[in-house]
């Protein structure tokens, strides 16, 4: 927008970018070289058993083991195994090869029970029991029926069901593994971290740990006493942090390392190797599948719908199907509704968040649904889905809240026409290109659950006296909000971007609450109480320099590293004139916003409670070689609504990045389980693994901000996160338009390809 | 050959590992700042340091008589008593000379003064168990305690505290531990620390001073052309060997050279199109 100075400007390069480039930016365990134990798990050959016993004797014979610690002692491991390579004991020893001959000794004594790997047959009737919830396998839930929806079907020119199959289930495989290194210095426990919530991390620990306390006896007869850790006797710090999405949120691995520290007396780095990343205690995504039953008129216009998600819930028993069902709730106009959950427990590693737990496996099999109706109403999917958006005016039918913004109309567009959806669009199977390979049009999208405010949180900055900002985020440098602060801080003092800096950050002693970088809350939530900061010390200075000025505070107004007189632009000083005036720096505080509006819309008011939703389109080319099942994607466009584009380049290169992640999960990722042994076969890299550079046409790419201008965040900002990247049904779509046939389920690879046109 | 000699034969060193074994032995100086002459050939028996001069330079003693060349002064000492009289009117004609300068001596005596005087004389180190030395970022660097099993990017970080280099995978999958080894960029995390002895290494940090940005980072500084950022240590090492090779590559050759590496943030797109130059915008 061109009323902003810094905000949304090219340019305002990330504040890390040359120590990224040089190899300076410090992540978790790039600390203490000679100094420091390393840490291999345990990880369990079966998917479903008791732990009965570990002896440690032999592990604790060999030379350069210092610490174990099993079910016995360590508050993360549990004696329930629940899942395949499930971590129940830890080695700390003097390089990472010990720790795994220490782990390869531990004599572990299993009470082995039936798994069950298929959510599919974990939900029949008389199933084995899988051990996750007490009595069952399954857990239903619904959301009270909108409308009418027997009433909504008889409305209906024609009644269509359909379903969509089970998408992929994987592990984040982020690049910079769960890794820490924990020291305890007397009663007090240093750790640094890879992170997306240093303070929640400081929280968790709290609560699984117990506080030392040096001079205490145990009285005899007694229980000893036992206190949780204080946490400000945890010091945590996380600066660097790489790819997290979702899975750096939790506190396991910190856990296991500060337990194996206060045993060794030493500092303990745990750098989880791909097999504890894959298994352990991280969380992955996972499918679901659907049932939709849709009542639709001539013209496209639905009338009712009732949809069923079932989500394997995994041996951690998460349950998301209803979660799942937020895409088709959200985005559409129905009156008539219905939405119900089923939630299977398996015997697999963790489900959890990986940009969301629920909304991109959900838009998954809704897209590919609907894509199903509209072909058999024999309709363009993206008229059918134009014909049914919810509009902006309208208001979110369970919640009765207004929107604060709505682009998902305009995301659609906008990625259909990067990719010439009008003139490329064809019925099924019709165009065959030059070169003999079939050539496909995809689109999918939606309002997303995520970009909204999340828990309150602080930030702090300083006015320095030499004219410059010093901002300290409580947050760790993963995604690069940081640097979408600086940018919020400069527009609101009316600095130079430059002219503010990062200091400290992601430190729990000396920065402020930060909340999560997850679930697209950062920029928004973090960025308004950095708003606030701003505005906090840019009010303090302005009194300084309109006493200089001879004019009242309220007359000034800055920009570019100016401040002026609004009405006369003759009278200004710079940023650096007036800090010299500081008799002491200034503080600026602020606290973040709640979810209200803070600008009038429509006919709601300031102050009124409203919906904050990332919402997205993505729109695909391919073509199909139907000899070899092989799919290129000749272009992507990826459109996110993000209120406002705050920090370009990271707005830019995360969308874009979007692309590539949605190319990996459309194509190839995939854990694979033995559902004989229950055991993960590809814990690894290569065989379940991103792009490669000679799988990408990066020309072929767009990326696309839609500034639907948010009435509720700072400068019209939400958060983007998770939305740019939850269109993956969009390729299941366009395999479908260049084939006729339907794949049902993700990842679309090449021997699937092959068998859903009969040729394997 | 007499016995004495045969038995220094089989304890022969090369000079290479002779240096790294004077260079602990003598001084315990850390090699690289410690001060080294070796009066040796290829073949070592015998070391003489002296610690104000540095060389590399192979110094023999030479008899003045006949010309043969000896590692050690007591060799030509030997040599000389065995086979020749001190005889003065032939002696006035010869000098001995100091093999590391070249000043001359008349007697063997006036050497061997000289020699104590200014050089220590030291006997052949026995070569230590497992001693690696490697050249990392110009700097030569020698290990004795590394395990068989230790890997070149584990001895990078844990050793040397180059934590640059990154630990993605710990086994060839994902190219964030990528150096340049004589040369060649390697996965450092499949290389062994002891199979490196003599290589030539560079990490990340000799690729700038923290001002000046090679050119292959000025490509992706020019685009802030990062994510997490953990990768892109690696993709600078893979794209920095490619650009000493190769003037403007074109976008095929940059896919190829970083073919080996992986980005969970999706940022090899991004890459590709900062390393080729190409034009990136977000689409309003
Ligand atoms: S750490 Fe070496 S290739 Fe991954
Ligand atoms: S930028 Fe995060 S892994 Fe590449």
């Amino acid at each position: 927008m061109s009323d902003f100075n810094v905000v949304g400007k090219s340019g305002n390069f990330d504040k890390t970018l040359v120590d990224k480039l040089i190899g300076r930016l410090d992540y978790a365990d790039d600390r203490m070289p000679g100094k420091k134990l390393f840490t291999r798990a345990l990880l369990t050959p079966y998917a479903h058993a008791e732990v009965v016993r570990v002896d440690k004797s032999a592990a604790e014979a060999i030379p350069g083991v210092k610490a174990i610690t099993s079910v016995e002692c360590c508050p993360v491991f549990t004696r329930n195994v629940r899942y395949g390579q499930q971590d129940i004991a830890a080695v700390a020893a003097v390089d990472p090869e010990t720790a795994a001959r220490g782990v390869a000794a531990l004599e572990v004594e299993y009470d082995v029970k039936p798994h069950i790997i298929d959510p599919d047959e974990a939900a029949e009737p008389g199933a084995d029991h899988t051990g996750v919830w007490e009595d069952t396998n399954v857990r239903t839930a619904e959301i009270p029926m909108r409308g009418d929806v027997e009433a909504g079907m008889d409305e209906a020119d024609q009644i269509i069901e359909v379903t969509a199959g089970w998408s992929n289930y994987w592990q984040h495989r982020e690049l910079e593994p769960r890794s820490c290194v924990a020291q305890w210095v007397g009663d007090h426990l240093y750790i640094w971290t890879t992170s997306q919530n240093p303070f929640g991390q400081r929280a968790g620990l709290t609560g699984r740990l117990v506080e030392r306390l040096p001079d205490y006896t145990q009285p005899e007869g007694e229980a000893p006493v036992q206190r949780a850790m204080p946490m400000h006797k945890i010091h945590l710090v996380s600066h660097g942090s790489g790819s997290g999405h979702g899975n750096k949120h939790f506190n396991e691995w910190l856990s296991i390392a500060s337990t194996l520290s206060d045993f060794s007396g030493m500092p303990v780095t745990y750098h989880l190797n791909r097999e504890e990343q894959h298994c352990g205690e991280s969380t992955h995504q996972n499918g679901g599948k659907i049932t939709l039953k849709v009542g639709v008129k001539d013209d496209g216009t639905i009338t009712a719908l009732d949809s069923t998600i079932t989500a394997d819930g995994c041996g951690n028993g998460a349950t998301t199907a209803l979660g799942m069902q937020f895409p088709l709730q959200w985005t559409f106009k129905v009156p008539n509704a219905h939405f119900k959950g089923i939630d299977v427990a398996t015997n697999k590693p963790k489900r959890g968040p990986w940009r969301c737990v629920a909304d991109p496996p959900g838009d998954a099999i809704m897209s590919l649904a609907l894509d199903k109706v509209a072909a058999e109403i024999g309709m363009n999917p993206l008229d059918f889905r134009l014909k049914n958006l919810m509009e902006p005016d309208m208001v979110q039918y369970e919640t009765g809240l207004p929107f604060a913004s709505m682009g998902v109309r305009e995301c659609f567009e906008k990625a259909a026409e990067a990719v010439n959806w009008n003139q490329n669009w064809h019925a099924p199977g019709e165009r065959t290109l030059d070169d003999g390979r079939k050539h496909g049009m995809g689109i999918s999208g939606h309002i997303d659950s995520h970009g909204q405010m999340s828990a309150p949180c602080g930030a702090i900055l300083h006015l320095t006296k030499d004219g410059h900002c010093l901002i300290n985020p409580g947050q760790s440098h993963c995604a690069g909000s940081i640097n979408a602060f600086a940018v919020i801080v400069a527009e609101t003092l009316g600095m130079k971007y430059d002219d503010v800096s990062i200091g400290e950050w992601g430190n729990t002693d000396v920065t402020s609450e930060g909340g999560s970088e997850g679930g697209s809350t950062q920029t928004i939530t973090l960025g308004s109480a950095y708003y606030e900061a701003a505005m906090d010390a840019r009010n303090e200075a302005f009194e300084i320099a309109a006493e200089w000025m001879g004019v009242e505070p309220d007359e000034l107004d800055a920009e570019d590293g100016v401040i002026f007189e609004k009405n006369n632009r003759d009278n200004s000083r710079t940023w650096q004139e007036v800090a010299g005036r500081f008799r002491w720096p200034i503080i600026g505080k602020g606290h973040s916003w709640e979810k209200r509006l803070r600008r009038p819309l429509n006919n709601w008011d300031v102050g009124d409670e409203c919906e904050v939703r990332g919402q997205l389109a993505a729109a695909i080319e391919i073509a199909v070689d139907t000899e070899t099942g092989h799919i290129e994607i000749l272009k992507f466009a990826n459109a996110i609504d993000n209120g406002m584009t705050i920090n370009y380049h990271g707005f830019m290169n995360s969308t874009y990045g979007g692309c590539e992640i949605m190319h990996g999960q459309m194509m190839n990722y995939e854990q694979v389980i033995d559902h004989g042994s229950g055991l993960t076969l590809n814990p690894n890299m290569w065989q379940n693994s991103h792009v490669t550079s000679m799988d990408i046409n990066p020309e072929g790419y767009t990326a696309i901000a839609v500034e639907s201008d948010d009435h509720c965040g700072t400068y019209g900002c939400k958060g983007v996160g998770e939305p740019q990247v939850s269109s993956i049904a969009c390729l299941s779509n366009a395999f479908y338009n260049a084939t006729g046939v339907w794949i049902d389920s993700l990842p679309i690879t090449p021997d699937k390809v092959l068998k859903a046109l009969g040729k394997a | 050959m007499p016995e004495k000699e045969m038995t220094e034969e089989k304890r022969q060193l090369s000079r290479r590992q002779f240096i790294r074994n004077a260079g602990i032995v003598v001084g315990g100086t850390a090699v690289g700042s410690s001060i080294l002459l070796s009066a040796c050939g290829e073949d070592v028996t015998t070391t003489v340091t002296k610690t104000e001069t540095v060389t590399t330079d192979v110094a023999k003693y030479v008899s003045p008589f006949d010309g043969q060349e000896f590692d050690t002064l007591a060799a030509l000492e030997a040599h000389i008593t065995d086979k020749y009289l001190e005889d003065p009117d032939v002696i006035e004609k010869l000098k001995y000379v100091d093999p590391f300068t070249g000043e001359e001596f008349d007697s063997l005596a006036a050497l061997k003064t000289h020699i104590e005087e200014n050089y220590i004389e030291v006997a052949p180190a026995e070569p230590i168990e497992g001693l690696v030395e490697m050249t990392v970022n110009g700097k030569k660097r020698s290990f004795v305690d590394l395990k068989p099993y230790s890997s070149l990017m584990f001895v990078l970080r844990e050793k040397l505290g180059l934590f640059g280099t990154k630990d993605g995978c710990s086994m060839g999958e994902c190219g964030t531990c990528t150096v340049i080894m004589n040369g060649k960029t390697v996965y450092s995390c499949l290389a062994l620390a002891v199979e490196c002895d003599g290589a030539e290494i560079e990490t990340i940090e000799a690729q700038s001073d923290g001002v000046t940005l090679n050119a292959a980072q000025q490509k992706l500084y020019e685009q802030s052309a990062v994510q997490c950022g953990y990768c892109v240590p690696g993709i600078v090492m893979s794209a920095t060997s490619l650009m000493r090779n190769v003037n403007n590559p074109t976008l095929n050759q940059i896919k190829e050279a970083i073919s080996g590496h992986q980005c969970t943030c999706g940022n090899l797109n991004v890459y590709l199109q900062a390393l080729a130059g190409l034009d990136m915008e977000v689409r309003r």
